[in-house]
């Protein structure tokens, strides 16, 4: 469906993309996943053919992009991470504006709009100009503006930023029903238990690279920490953290007060191996907690960031 | 989406817009009464006779003895020049409809014309001392202000490309590099030929829209008749509201000014170009014409006025053709640059 190789992209001296290569197939949901500034937007704007990329190919519908392909271009529908939408314009008028862009035909885009209206839940807003608008319901707007023509293949661009958590289930579910009808989507997002959640397959760039790639458990296997333990203990002993990192398994230990943050790179026996230690030296435990590796563990240990919501 | 329906879009996002209504209507109506109030002084007083000189039993004595508005003395060429040194004489007519002048102005001007008037007539074969002068002139004659007259004109001339700011306003909305739903559009598949189609019939019906309504006031409120030929004055105006578009959008692809530069960028240029052809009165205009005619020979702003003024003032429609060409040319020139720019359709930068 869509296939980036070895994508090279300049700004002048800056390089957005570095050899980025990407693949995604009919019917998932893929995640662009990394920090600020690590090109997803740029990679985007590529694949749209916006953006003149400096080598590398990029095919989508098994054709190579060009701006001139319209028969692709057709087939795409755009949710910009930057709101395009027309101050002058109400709901109505803006989400039908997009959807002329490719649907001609009068009685067949009043039903899509209405679609789309419905999509985002904003019925209620739409003869409503965007400045009468909060800022989630302009994001709502945007998107049904980008996938109103309902494309086979839907680029979003952090598109639940803003949104509050009601409207942005609405949204989420309203993919997953886009899916469910055979469309393809790439959507970038900050918001890491929502890719986690959404999609198929997750891409994490930084600085321009495809460092990591695969379904979340996938994911997991490509790095050392498979379970955080965290753990309260109260104690005298100077080298207590010394001794937890000795536990099997063990990779790194961080103290947060009294609290322990104990990264095991097998998930085996951990935890009754960390009872075993506490209960052999006489001491109590005050809390203790047990999550597998999480997409911001994996997040921080391939590219050694934190990635924020 | 057809042309109309777009063409529809684009002229919502303007019409509600205030930059729209400022530039195309207030700012125009503020001129028309500022000059008003600084020409009604004048415009009571009787238009000055122009002094000519001529040529002892020259042909056309006796035609442009006739003409109200023109004292005619017969002399010799040297008392002519001595005359019009001391500031006492326009113009001497001698040879074969030639006109010596000594400096350039208003009076120069109108005597030019009539002598052109004469000439074109005597061409198509009716003998000078029968043309008819009370129809070419007549309404020159009973006119009392006209050197402020040019300054209606060229407020009129000024406000025709007046549809540059619709033109600027529309292409910036819809180029990738300079705003964002112009990357969203440039996604689409949309014709950028429609787009471009239904930018010009646009900003054109936005402009013409407030053209109308100034024209209405300043030939109602103020009971000037500028226009003795309705339909052909008409015709040049509209050649220049599609120059006028054309400029705008060509203004509106420059990258990195935001649309607001360019809106003072055109009204700066337009004003300048609008002194230049007698908006700040004739004086201005006069000084151009005499030392360095070409600017305003390439000027529309000037072309426009000058073209006015003789067909509605003069009855002279010598230039007319050449200034529509003028105009329809710069336009078409535009409208091509526009069209490749708009489909060069990938940017480095966006
Ligand atoms: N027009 C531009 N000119 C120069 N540099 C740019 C331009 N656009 C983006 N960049 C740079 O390219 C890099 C990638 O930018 P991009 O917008 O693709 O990041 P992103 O992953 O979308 O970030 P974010 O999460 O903040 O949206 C950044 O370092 C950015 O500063
Ligand atoms: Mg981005």
């Amino acid at each position: 469906m869509i296939m980036m190789d070895k994508v090279v992209k300049r700004y002048n001296e800056l390089i957005a993309l570095d050899h980025f290569s990407f693949e995604a197939a009919e019917g998932e949901i893929i995640g662009l996943l990394g920090p600020n500034g690590c090109g997803k937007t740029t990679a985007i704007n590529c694949m749209l053919s916006l953006l003149a990329f400096d080598s590398g190919d990029i095919e989508i519908f098994g054709e190579k992009v060009h701006p001139n392909n319209n028969s692709v271009k057709r087939r795409i529908g755009l949710v910009p991470q930057e709101l395009s939408i027309f101050d002058k314009l109400n709901v109505y008028e803006n989400i039908d504006f997009y959807c002329g862009l490719y649907v001609s035909d009068k009685t067949k885009r009043r039903r899509l709009v209405e679609e789309a209206i419905e999509f985002v839940g904003m019925d209620r807003y739409r003869k409503f100009i965007p400045k009468k608008l909060s800022g989630g319901l302009k994001r709502r707007l945007n998107i049904a503006c980008g996938m109103a023509h309902q494309p086979d293949l839907l680029f979003m661009d952090e598109p639940t930023v803003a949104v509050d958590a009601q409207s942005r289930n609405f949204i989420l579910e309203g993919i997953r029903q886009m899916k469910a009808r055979g469309k393809t989507i790439v959507y970038t997002t900050h918001y890491l238990e929502e890719a986690e959640n959404l999609c198929d397959r997750m891409v994490i760039m930084d600085a321009g690279r495809n460092i990591a790639h695969g379904t979340v458990e996938q994911l997991q296997n490509q790095i050392s920490t498979q379970e955080r333990v965290e753990v309260g203990v109260i104690t005298d002993e100077s080298d207590i953290e010394s001794q937890l990192e000795a536990l099997p398994n063990a990779v790194s230990v961080n103290r947060k007060n009294d609290n322990y943050m104990i990264h095991f790179e097998k998930q085996e026996n951990n935890i009754s191996n960390l009872i075993k230690f506490i209960e052999s030296k006489d001491l109590t435990y005050t809390e203790l907690s047990s999550e597998k590796a999480t997409l911001s563990d994996i997040f921080l240990e391939l590219t050694g960031k934190e990635l924020r919501d | 989406m057809n042309i109309f329906r777009m063409t529809i879009y684009l002229i919502i996002i303007n019409f509600k817009d205030f930059g729209y209504w400022f530039w195309t209507l207030c700012y125009p109506l503020l001129l028309c009464a500022l000059f008003m109030m600084t020409t009604s002084n004048m415009s009571n007083t009787e238009l000055e006779d122009i002094n000519a000189g001529i040529e002892n039993d020259h042909p056309l004595s006796e035609a442009l003895a006739s003409i109200e508005f023109i004292n005619l003395e017969t002399m010799t060429e040297d008392a002519a020049v001595e005359q019009m040194e001391a500031g006492e004489m326009a113009a001497y007519v001698h040879g074969d409809y030639e006109l010596l002048v000594t400096e350039s102005g208003f009076n120069q001007t109108v005597m030019e014309d009539v002598l052109t008037q004469m000439q074109s007539t005597v061409e198509s074969g009716i003998p000078p001392q029968h043309f008819d002068m009370d129809a070419s002139f007549i309404d020159a004659s009973s006119q009392d202000t006209q050197p402020e007259t040019v300054l209606f004109y060229s407020l009129i001339a000024m406000i025709a490309f007046y549809g540059m700011f619709s033109s600027i306003e529309f292409i910036s909305t819809m180029q990738p590099n300079l705003s964002h739903m112009g990357a969203r559009f440039a996604a689409s598949p949309y014709s950028k030929g429609k787009l471009l189609a239904a930018s010009v019939i646009g900003a054109m019906a936005l402009n013409l829209f407030s053209n109308t309504f100034i024209l209405i006031v300043i030939i109602i409120f103020y009971q000037i008749n500028l226009f003795t030929e309705l339909w052909p004055t008409i015709f040049l105006l509209i050649t220049a509201n599609f120059t006028g578009v054309g400029f705008g959008l060509i203004l509106g692809l420059v990258p990195k000014i935001n649309a607001a530069a360019k809106t003072i960028i055109a009204i700066v240029l337009i004003i300048g170009l609008a002194a230049l052809s007698g908006l700040m009165g004739p004086p201005l205009k006069q000084v151009i014409d005499g030392n360095l005619p070409w600017i305003n020979t390439f000027n529309p702003v000037a072309r426009l006025t000058d073209t006015m003024y003789r067909i509605n003032f003069l009855g002279n429609f010598n230039d007319y053709w050449s200034t529509v060409i003028f105009l329809a040319a710069l336009a078409l020139a535009f409208y091509t640059i526009t069209l490749v720019v708009l489909r060069r359709k990938q940017y480095d930068s966006i």
